[in-house]
This record gives C-alpha cells, structure tokens and sequence, in this order.
C-alpha cells in the first residue's frame, strides 16, 4: 500500500512514472513486447495483477474496507487508458474482478467478504464463472446444472461451456437449479465451487483461433465450499443480471481502450503505405475511427451516469452492440488491409497484434456476455417498450 | 438525453422541451412556412426572450454563462420538433458576433430585437462575396450568397473579401428583398434564397481572420449534428410507438422481431452518435475539433438520414404518404447533409487525417 494518500488530481502522472518504470520488466512494451505465449503470459498477467495491488491500484473505486481506495469511477477510466497505452495486459483475475467481487460486494455475507475479496484484488485465487451450459445459452434461465443439498452440504452435478480462465481457477461462482426443472429464472441459486477437486473435470476448447481460452467443465457431485450460496437460494437470477450489467460497464471501458490502440496501430501501418492501400479500405478505416471515438465517449458518458449512482441500463447493451460490430469490421480490415501492403509492411503489422488471431477471436465478441440478437431484444423489450414476442 | 453537468441545466433543455412542445409542434412550423416571410417571427422572439440565444454566452455579454453542452442539447430539441424558422442562424450569428467582439450588434441580437439571417454554406465563407471597404463601409463589388431566410430578418450577415488584399470581414447588409430569389430545395420548412449582392452596400462588423471562419464552420456543422441527433430520437419514438399501436395477423407489428431488431439498431446508433456529437462542445476536446466535428457531422448525418428511412419503412404506406410527418425528417436530414458542405466532403477530410497517425 502506498505510504500517501490517493489523489486524483496526481494520479494519471503518477500512474504513468509507475507503468513506465514496472511494466517492461514485466511484460514489455508496445514496441518492445517481452510477452509469450499462453502458458507463461498468465503468470505474467498474475505478476502484473499484484504489482498494482502493491501500489494500492488494483480497486481504485472499490470500497476502502476491501482494499479498494473508494476512488471516483473516473479513476478506473484513467487506468485503463494509461496502462493499455503502456502495453500492459488484460488483468488475469478479470472475472474475479469484473463478476465475482460485485456480486460478493453487492449480494454476499460479511463473512464472505472478508474470506474473498482481498484474494480477488491481489490475484491470489482466480475465478472463473460458471453461467452458460450446451442448453443454456441466450436462454440462461433454462440452465439444468443442479445443486442438491447432501447431509447438509451443496454438491453439483451438470455442465458448463465457455468458461473463460476455468483450467487455472481456483473457484468458479456458478449458477445452479435449486427449484424444480421447469422453475426458469425463479429457480437458480448462485454457488461459490472449487475448481481443484475430484467431481470436477476441465476440458480445454480448440476454439477457431487455436486457443483454449474456453473450456467446458463438468459437475459429478462435486463439492461446494462451507457457506457457498451468495445471496438467496432460488434468486440468484438477480443477481447474475445485476452483476452482468455492471460487468458489461467496466469491461467495455477496458475493451473500448484496447480497441483504440489497435486501431492506432493499424492507422499508422496503413498510413505508412498508403499508396498500397485502395481507397475503399481508406473508407472502411475511417468509418471505424468514427466508431471508435463515438464509443469512446458513450463510454465516458455512461461512466459520468455510474458516478452520479445512476445505472447507463440499455446504453450498455447498445455498446456492447456496437464495440463487437466495430471489433469484428476492424479484424476483418486488418486483414485486407494486411493483404494489400507490401511484405515489410506485413512485417509491420504482424508485430503487434497478431492480426489473423485479432480477426478470429473477434468473432467471439458478438456471441459471448449475451448474443447481439439477445441484446437487440433486450434493447426492443426494455429500452424502447415494444411488446415481447 | 444529452449528458449534461448538472441538474440546473438538466431542466433548462427540460423546460425548453416543454416549450417547444407545446408553443412549436412541427404542424405549426410547417404552417408558417407557407406565410409570407416563411416562419413565424414571434415564435423566435418568443424563443429570443427566454434566453435561447445567449445560453452560454458569458454574463458580460449578457449570457447565462451556460455549459456549450447545454447549447447543444437545446439544438437536439430543436431537431426534436424540426423546428422552423431563423433559429439556427440566429443562434449562429449570436455565436460569431460573440467571436468577432462585435458587441453593438451582439446586445440586439442576444435579446432577439434584431433577427439575423446568415450564410450556412461553406463556400461563402471560405471564397466571399468581394467588397471594397472604406470607413467602416462595404460596397459589394460582385457575388452573391445564399441565404435560409432573406424576407421577415432585420440583417443579413455576410462575409465580404477585399479583392485585393483577400482580408475578410462580415458586413451587415440591410435586407432587401428585391434582391433575394427562392430557390428549389429539399425542405419545406427551411426556405433557400439566392441573394444577388453586387452594388449592396452595408456596415462592417468585423473583422474575419481565415481562422475564425473555418471555426464558424466547424460551429455550424457541430451543432447541426446535434440537431440531427435530436431528430433520429424523435423519429426513433414516433416509429416505436406506431409499432406499438398497428396490428397486422392479430398482433401488434412491434412484436415481430425483424421489426424490433431494425428499431434496436437505430436505438444503438443514437446511443453512441449523440456522445461524440455532444463531446465537440466540450472545453477539453476543442484541440481536436479539426477532427472530431467531421467525424460527428458524418455519423450524425447518417443516423439522421437511417432513422428516418428505418421509421418510414416501419410507417409501411402511411409512411409515404403526406398524412404523417416522417417525410420531413427524411427531408430534413437529406437537407443538413449538405450543409455547410455535403458529408462527403468530411469523409474527405478525415480519410488523410486517418492515415496520418505516427506511433
């Protein structure tokens, strides 16, 4: 922890001398990355991770008595610009942070904040989160995962897919039916599970890009941890669209940044061959810089909602919309516009990112968090009133 | 629906929505513009005399000290009703005086006690009309202008260029209508003049440095954006609700999904439109308006131009027909897409900007 108070008036330059003095030991640089591949680059992350819990920064707008620093939101706004400027990485424990410790802030016991929270922020225990299943995907609340209660004691039996970070978790919030089978929303209770055990198998997903980043994991009786039911038996339906909600606000501040990075990258590439590139992929290009900035500051609009207490609501689901459209069109022109260049000019562009994976793991982005199609419903039924199907 | 700072202006464009609502429905715009002058001259001084024009001009001047974010909001609830009439151009000529120092002019204006009429097009200001001028006295030598409102104003504001020098100064010429001929256009709300000027005669205001005129223009096209994104919301609710209301096989149309997906969409674009509109106000971003307003005027004029195209199709044959509104917003959009240049010309712009980013 720092010695001094936290400041917000200091903290983007502080920030800065700070990244720029841990981070290349670490993880390198945008023009001199020292970052592997896969296994390695999440131990990297993890040191990362604690380095700015050291420096008190790894909760900025967390509440103080969980080891946050109860700073304004717009704080997290100037971290993830900064480091994602620096070339730092995605944070390992996203999921702990992003869905985990709201839901545990938001919904769970004292106890529970005490036993889980510090070990989120300072990437001791990593998370991972069991929601989606092979049957249960757009339609979440008809999951079939069961939880059922054993001389006292929750054991789970069922499957979940897509489940990011599973095969290094240490625990997985998941979602479970605890009502009858056709109890739908009013039936699912949200369970804290150990991901070390005998009842539970991890098997990794070749995805299209040739990562395992997904996988999908399997229930046999596995145990529970003592006290493992956050909030109510048979509501956890709340708070999984609560915490995916606020999940859906800081995680789109963290890829809206990144997306403007990459999109500087490929500016200054194309920019550097401009006579190589045609120019209706000069028109593509600005088409998607229009996009970027536009989500830029809605981003930074919905933020100034969450720090008035408000809630963005379905602006969020809109961006969530609209950054997979703009991520998935910037892949595919990164491609073209790859295709186009001369093979120095590749070199260019294969430094970083690695634009043929950028392509293909964007195709992820309009299916995971709620289709796009899921979203446009919520968008009809909630935002604009229209009468449900 | 633009984020604003605080709660004070939140129910400045509040009552302001309120006004417009009931004091200038668009039946009432249109209605006007079939009168003589083409609006309705009381309505702005109506508008004048609640402060609309010097909402974030400083109190020195007058103002109310407002944010620039306010001044947009109200432009997106103006574009809400298509309201007709000088407004914009009153509010454009307030916003250059203020630049210019021209106070004299600026006390008549703020209030609304003179109505001014201005040049919108790019052109007039980047290669004006020439004039010789002389103790304080412009006399157009050549040119002509064209102007949204040459009848029922009490001054046109005009940028003259010395013909030798090229120095640029904006001249207030007393209206004449004799000068001015209607020309064809797509709006019926917003008449266009072309207005002769050769031998005119008028008081010089000030001084029109190249700077100053490119951020007039960037003035102009900023806040027509968020008049177009005021629009799109307007005819995003008026699309919805019909939706709600028309049943076709038993059921209300909204209900279909297609539908409901195609108003979604619309809903998105807005969402993320109306920030980077409203961001070219604010004070940090005014060192990047040379990119962010084309940007902005580019989005928005699509949104402007979508929305009304997604709402008519949702309007199925009412939709083209006269009995509903939706065409003026079509119209209106297709007619602020070529004000102050055509869109195509910020596409242009920013397609070297794009390609100029070194890391």
């Amino acid at each position: 922890m720092p010695d001094t108070e936290f400041s917000v008036d200091t903290f983007r330059q502080e920030l800065r001398t700070w990244l720029r003095r841990e981070l290349p030991a670490i993880w390198g640089t945008p023009t001199r990355p020292v970052r592997p591949r896969e296994a390695d680059d999440l131990e990297m992350r993890r040191r990362f991770d604690r380095a700015l819990y050291a420096v008190g920064w790894a909760g900025l707008s967390w509440p103080a008595a969980y080891g946050g620093q109860d700073a304004p939101i717009d704080c997290e706004r100037i971290l993830a610009e900064e480091a994602t400027e620096a070339g730092a990485p995605e944070r390992y424990n996203r999921v702990g942070l992003g869905i985990v410790a709201p839901a545990i802030i938001g919904f769970g016991t004292a106890a529970q904040k005490d036993r889980y929270l510090r070990p989120i922020l300072n990437s001791d225990e990593i998370w991972c989160q069991g929601f989606s299943e092979p049957n249960a995907g757009s339609d979440l609340a008809s999951l079939s995962t069961r939880a059922t209660l054993v001389d006292g004691s929750w054991r789970i039996t069922g499957q979940k897919v897509w489940t990011t970070l599973s095969a290094v978790a240490d625990f997985c919030l998941l979602l479970a039916r605890t009502g009858e089978p056709a109890s739908g929303h009013r039936g699912i209770t949200a369970f804290i599970v150990p991901v070390h055990q005998a009842g539970v198998t991890v098997r990794p997903i070749r995805q299209i890009n040739d990562s395992t980043e997904f996988s999908e994991v399997f229930f046999d009786s596995a145990e529970t941890v003592a006290d493992p039911v956050i909030g109510v038996v048979d509501r956890g339906w709340q708070l999984a669209m609560s915490v995916l909600a606020y999940e859906r606000s800081t995680n789109l501040l963290n890829r809206q940044v990144r997306l403007a990075m990459t999109l500087r990258a490929l500016r200054h590439a194309a920019g550097r061959y401009r006579d190589s590139v045609p120019e209706p992929l000069v028109d593509d290009l600005v088409d998607i810089w229009i996009r970027s900035a536009a989500l830029q500051y809605t981003v930074r609009d919905h933020l100034a909602e969450i720090g008035r207490g408000e809630s963005p609501g379905i602006g969020n689901n809109a961006t969530k919309v609209y950054w997979s459209e703009t991520y998935q069109a910037l892949g595919d022109l990164a491609l073209e516009i790859r295709g186009v260049v001369p093979p120095e000019g590749n070199e260019l562009l294969d430094d970083e990112p690695d634009w043929y994976d950028f392509f293909l793991a964007s195709r992820a982005s309009s299916i995971y968090a709620g289709t796009d199609e899921i979203q446009r419903n919520i968008i009809a039924e909630r935002g604009l009133g229209l009468p449900r199907r | 629906m633009i984020e604003l700072p605080d709660q004070t202006e939140v129910e400045v464009v509040e009552a302001l929505s309120d006004f417009l609502a009931k004091e200038a429905p668009l039946a009432r715009s249109l209605q006007a513009a079939q009168s003589a002058i083409g609006f309705d001259r009381p309505l702005i001084e109506h508008l004048s005399s609640l402060g609309f024009f010097r909402l974030s001009s400083s109190s020195e001047e007058g103002g109310l000290g407002l944010s620039q974010r306010l001044v947009g909001a109200c432009c997106a609830q103006a574009g809400r009703v298509l309201l007709g009439g000088p407004w914009f151009e009153q509010l454009l000529a307030a916003r250059l005086l203020e630049t210019t120092g021209a106070t004299g002019l600026l006390d008549e204006v703020l209030p609304g006690s003179v109505l001014a009429s201005l040049p919108l097009a790019a052109s007039a200001w980047r290669n004006p009309p020439q004039a010789t001028v002389s103790g304080g006295r412009a006399q157009f030598v050549s040119g002509s202008c064209v102007l949204g409102f040459a009848d029922g104003v009490d001054a046109w504001l005009v940028p003259a260029g010395n013909p030798v020098t090229g120095a640029a100064v904006l001249v207030r010429v007393r209206p004449e209508p004799a000068r001015a001929r209607p020309r064809r256009g797509f709006s019926l709300l917003w008449r266009e003049f072309g207005v002769q000027l050769a031998d005119a005669e008028g008081d010089v205001v000030g001084a029109l440095e190249d700077g100053r005129r490119e951020a007039h223009l960037l003035d102009v096209a900023r806040l027509l954006a968020l008049v177009s994104v005021g629009a799109a919301a307007a005819v995003l609710e008026s699309a919805t609700e019909y939706a709600k209301l028309r049943e076709q096989f038993g059921r209300p149309i909204g209900s279909f999904q297609s539908l409901q997906h195609r108003l979604a969409d619309v809903f998105i674009d807005l969402e993320h439109v109306k920030s980077l509109a409203a961001a070219t106000l604010d004070p940090a971003e005014q060192p990047q308006l040379r990119r962010l307003v084309p940007m902005a005027k580019v989005a928005a004029d699509r949104l402007a131009v979508s929305s009304a195209g997604t709402a008519l199709q949702v309007h199925g044959g009412l939709g083209f027909t006269w009995e509903l509104p939706v065409h003026h917003y079509l119209k209106e959009a297709l007619r602020r897409r070529t004000v102050p240049q055509q869109t195509a010309v910020y596409r242009e712009q920013l397609r070297e900007q794009v390609l100029s980013y070194n890391l």
